[in-house]
């Protein structure tokens, strides 16, 4: 093999792993891909949440109850409106004595506790 | 023996495997983005894993491609797996929507653990491909080599199936170990144990011959009781010679000069060149050698259906070609061969007298033809440098049928082969030696 050869040898390969790369990641995405409140209830269960919030109830645990929280004008705790922003807010910087929930969660996983905290 | 198709296809199906099994075996995702993410740090350590494959010297994987094109690829490979472990921290910031993972210094020690192992990728690349601009001695680098491969062979498996979820899983964790163990298995025994076990069953040198100014011919002969390795005349050996008195130990690759119908013994011609080889006329008779041999491809007993062959040497380029030329007279070859030699002046031609009792002789039916850059006064021969021309002179205008065997420093080959280029000769028909793995 010359050198020339091994050039393209070297081109071909490193684009076919790319390119398996990409189609894999998709492949991954689309076969494992929930819709983003099945994520934040599945995200709700597993980080913990239900320790603290009832979903089902208003009443408080030890958090307040999640349940109707968008359809509220304020927050319970905070008073702030009800807006995605401040629910995020809360999550990264909350209101008294809430856990920080910032370096465990990532932005995405935040939306999706979020969009599972709409159907609530 | 595998195929050279067969090793090309499997190499980026292997790298490649890791990323495969985690996308089908993986329970969730965190968008496509982010999974290219950690899918080029899969490939992109798969890679480095596999690097000690291409560059350990193992007979099944160099035969079918010749050492030099191997350590090329391993370069190449190199490179690419620094982009795909550059890439994988940017994907996965953009993956998650934070820069949180780049700019934070609040990270857990396994993310800086893994920040630090792509800066040593970075810094092992860099050092490996810019080592001549850098003025990097072989052996300093190699040193460095030695260090940083291991270490981040070590801290990529710390920092994978810490921060990997994927590689938690029990099939995904035992394979990754067991390409992990495989890496550290080959590293070891390809600097470690065999460099010892090389160095216990040690060669003797028999005699020292100086040739030209500055050229030597060191002759080896093998362990008591032992023959001379097969080998085809071209290949290369490498040498660590120990010949104490406070010379160097190092390993160095050189061309065999001597014929393989030699069963005694072999020979490599050594120029002056660098630190170490400016050293070669103190080696003596009795010196010992570690000795690891053969590697190359560059041989015209691989190639038995060509019979015209023209062979353009520069310099201590001839080694290859000597070892070639003796095969032919002790097997009586009936090959025709063009010699075309290019030296400053006849005194540093290398070989010549016995190129030409070769010349002389029947077998094989050469003309060799010496070409002088600075030649003296009273030279009649060529004059300057290799060139279309003279290949025209010397070879015929019809080229179709011949293969040209191209050996010399790196200038000489560029202008050989872009003459050759310009008579329209085929890459096919051109064989070259790219005997410095530097370049």
């Amino acid at each position: 093999m010359r050198k020339v050869e091994l050039k393209y040898v070297t081109i071909v390969t490193v684009c076919f792993i790319a390119a398996a790369l990409i189609i894999m990641a998709g492949i991954r995405a689309w076969m494992t891909a929930e819709a983003p409140s099945a994520a934040g209830a599945r995200l709700f269960q597993q980080k913990g949440c239900t320790q603290c919030h009832f979903t089902e109830s208003d009443k408080t645990k030890v958090g307040p109850g999640l349940k109707g929280l968008f359809g509220r004008e304020k927050l319970p705790e905070s008073r702030r409106p009800v807006t995605s922003e401040n629910v995020r807010r809360q999550l990264v910087d909350p209101y008294e004595d809430m856990p920080v929930f910032k370096d465990d969660l990532t932005e995405a996983e935040r939306e999706s506790l979020i969009e599972y905290m709409k159907t609530l | 023996m595998f195929s050279p198709l067969s090793l090309i296809l499997v190499y980026p199906l292997v790298v490649i495997l890791p990323a495969v099994l985690v996308s089908i075996l993986g329970t969730a995702t965190e968008g496509v983005v982010y999974e290219m993410g950690r899918n080029a740090a899969l490939a992109g350590v798969m890679i480095i894993l596999l690097q000690g494959f291409l560059a350990a010297r193992f007979k099944w994987v160099e035969r079918p491609f010749g050492l030099d094109i191997l350590v090329r690829f391993h370069k190449y490979m190199a490179a690419a797996a620094a982009v795909l472990l550059l890439l994988h921290p940017l994907l996965i910031a953009a993956g998650s929507g934070s820069l949180d993972l780049l700019i934070s210094l609040d990270q857990p020690w396994y993310i800086w653990l893994g920040k630090i192992t792509l800066f040593l990728v970075l810094a092992n690349v860099g050092v490996s491909l810019y080592q001549r601009k850098l003025n990097l001695k072989f052996e300093k680098w190699r040193l460095v080599h030695d260090i940083l491969g291991p270490a981040i062979i070590v801290f990529a498996f710390v920092h994978s199936i810490t921060v990997g979820k994927d590689l938690q899983q029990p099939l995904m964790l035992g394979l990754w170990s067991i390409f992990f163990v495989v890496a550290v298995v080959v590293f070891v025994w390809h600097r470690l144990v065999r460099p010892r076990l090389l160095q216990r069953n040690p060669w003797q040198v028999i005699d020292v011959q100086q040739e030209a100014p500055d050229v030597w011919t060191v002759k080896l002969e093998p362990p008591r009781g032992e023959q001379v390795f097969e080998y085809l005349p071209g290949q290369f050996q490498f040498i660590t010679f120990f010949r104490g008195r406070d010379l160097p130990v190092e390993e160095h690759h050189w061309t065999i000069s001597s014929s393989p119908a030699e069963k005694n013994f072999v020979t490599s011609t050594i120029k002056a060149l660098g630190d170490f080889t400016s050293t070669i006329d103190k080696t003596r008779a009795g010196d010992r050698a570690a000795v690891q041999a053969p590697f190359g491809r560059f041989s015209y007993v691989l190639h038995p259906e060509e019979r015209d062959l023209v062979f353009l040497a520069g310099g201590i380029g001839i080694t290859p070609l000597m070892s070639m030329l003796r095969h032919m007279r002790d097997v009586q070859s009936t090959h025709r061969v063009v010699l075309l030699y290019g030296n400053p002046n006849i005194e540093q031609a290398v070989f010549h007298s016995e190129i030409k009792e070769i010349e002389a002789g029947d077998h094989p039916d050469l003309k060799a033809v010496d070409v002088l850059s600075d030649p003296d006064d009273d030279w009649s021969g060529e004059s300057g440098f290799i060139d279309g021309e003279k290949i025209v002179r010397h070879c015929g205008r019809d080229l179709s049928g011949k293969t040209f065997y191209v050996c010399g420093p790196p200038p000489l080959v560029a202008a050989v082969v872009s003459a050759l280029d310009e008579l329209d000769i085929s890459h096919r028909q051109i064989r070259i030696e790219i005997f410095s793995f530097l370049d």
